[in-house]
């Protein structure tokens, strides 16, 4: 059979993933009430973004995100999470880890960086539509990092020769 | 004022980008150039902010160039490709950001432009996933370096060798004759070899190659 362009489109189509379907659920993990709530409403001002839990507790994120699987985890660094020392390394098992932080020093983004996240947002240096951005950008197994979580990052691949 | 200089082979991208940055009123587009080799130069006289650098280009491709241009300017990659190899080559060359055409909007150009101009980078999705990677795996090697200079350590201090005999053994595994090693260390060539006598003993070697195979570890 001869395969003209229309069938060519119209197979790559199937075989697309079904991206816009299912929306991209998140999970929040932040120490702060209000804080917490303004990234909550932030997500779920997006288009298929779905916000499935907020919680300040850092085991009973690992829980939630182990019964869950949400696509992204937003996870705050301050957290506690008494029963999981290595809190990121646990959430990773399950979901796609973009970590919150408000160190803006090299060493300290390279440090999480270290961690397996998926992406870096610096407090004050970000808008909500990065926030998005981020979202879906690691839903889709890509990554996410805050202009100076780059500078952290590209300095430290320049310095190890 | 962010200076910039764009360079592209292709006479429309740069119009495009021309216009994408005539919009702001805190950039002004200083230079601009065809191929790697004319934006060194050009970069070297005009020092630029910022360079938005293409890769495939004729005469000298972008990665090419990329490490010369981050010597004048902070280079942000503006191109096409975005293959692993190409995003983690063009960082370590020195890149402060890199976007790949088709994925941003003028508005995302702008900010890549500023934050790199203020000392930040900026990167698309794939570059962050890609640079987090890259370090995730530097930070491995580095602690397989740690760990195997411990067990260097560790297994060199069973020998018992004292710190002169060190001096001398580590003389030796550089391939120095026994000649050189006295005039390095400032001793005689009895007191040498005296010290070699003792590190054979030590290290239950009858030469000195397997002296070195000894305490270097090798098999």
């Amino acid at each position: 059979m001869i395969e003209g362009p229309a069938d060519r489109r119209m197979r790559d189509a199937s075989e697309r993933p079904r991206i816009g379907t299912d929306p991209v659920t998140a999970l929040i993990v932040h120490p702060d009430a209000a804080e917490r709530a303004a990234l909550g409403a932030v997500l779920d001002s997006g288009e298929r973004i779905r916000v499935v839990t907020l919680t300040d507790d850092g085991d009973a994120a690992v829980t939630l995100a182990h019964r869950q699987r949400p696509a992204v985890v937003l996870l705050d660094e301050r957290v506690n999470a008494p029963d999981n020392r290595d809190l990121i390394q646990a959430l990773a098992r399950w979901s796609r880890v973009i970590v919150l932080t408000g160190a803006a020093e090299h060493s300290a983004i390279r440090e999480l960086l270290c961690a397996p996240v998926r992406g870096c947002l610096v407090y004050g240096h970000f808008e909500a539509s990065d926030l998005l951005g981020a979202v879906r950008a690691v839903a889709a197994g890509l990554g996410w990092l805050s202009p100076v979580a780059v500078a952290a990052a590209t300095w430290q691949l320049r310095s190890a020769r | 004022m962010i200076e910039v200089l764009i360079v592209d082979d292709n006479p429309i991208v740069r119009m495009a980008l021309r216009g994408y940055l005539a919009s702001a009123g805190d950039v002004t587009v200083v230079g601009e150039a065809p191929d790697g080799r004319t934006a060194v130069t050009v970069a070297r006289r005009l020092r630029p902010g910022v360079t938005l650098l293409d890769h495939r280009m004729p005469i000298a491709d972008g990665l090419s160039v990329v490490s010369q241009l981050a010597e004048y300017s902070r280079v942000l990659v503006l191109t096409s490709d975005d293959a692993d190899e190409l995003i983690a080559g063009m960082l370590r060359g020195g890149a402060h950001g890199y976007l790949v055409h088709g994925e941003f909007d003028p508005a995302e150009l702008l900010r890549a432009v500023r934050a790199v101009a203020a000392g930040e980078g900026w990167l698309s999705a794939r570059g962050a996933s890609v640079t987090i990677a890259m370090l995730r795996e530097q930070a491995a090697r580095e602690q397989e370096d740690a760990v195997r200079a411990e067990g260097t350590r560790a297994r060199r201090e069973r020998f018992g060798l004292t710190r002169r005999e060190q001096d001398v053994m580590a003389l030796l595994c550089a391939g120095h004759a026994n000649a050189a090693i006295a005039r390095q260390l400032l001793l005689t060539e009895k007191t040498v070899k005296n010290h070699l006598a003792s590190i054979f003993t030590k290290l239950q070697a009858t030469n000195r190659t397997e002296a070195v195979v000894r305490w270097t570890g090798q098999q």
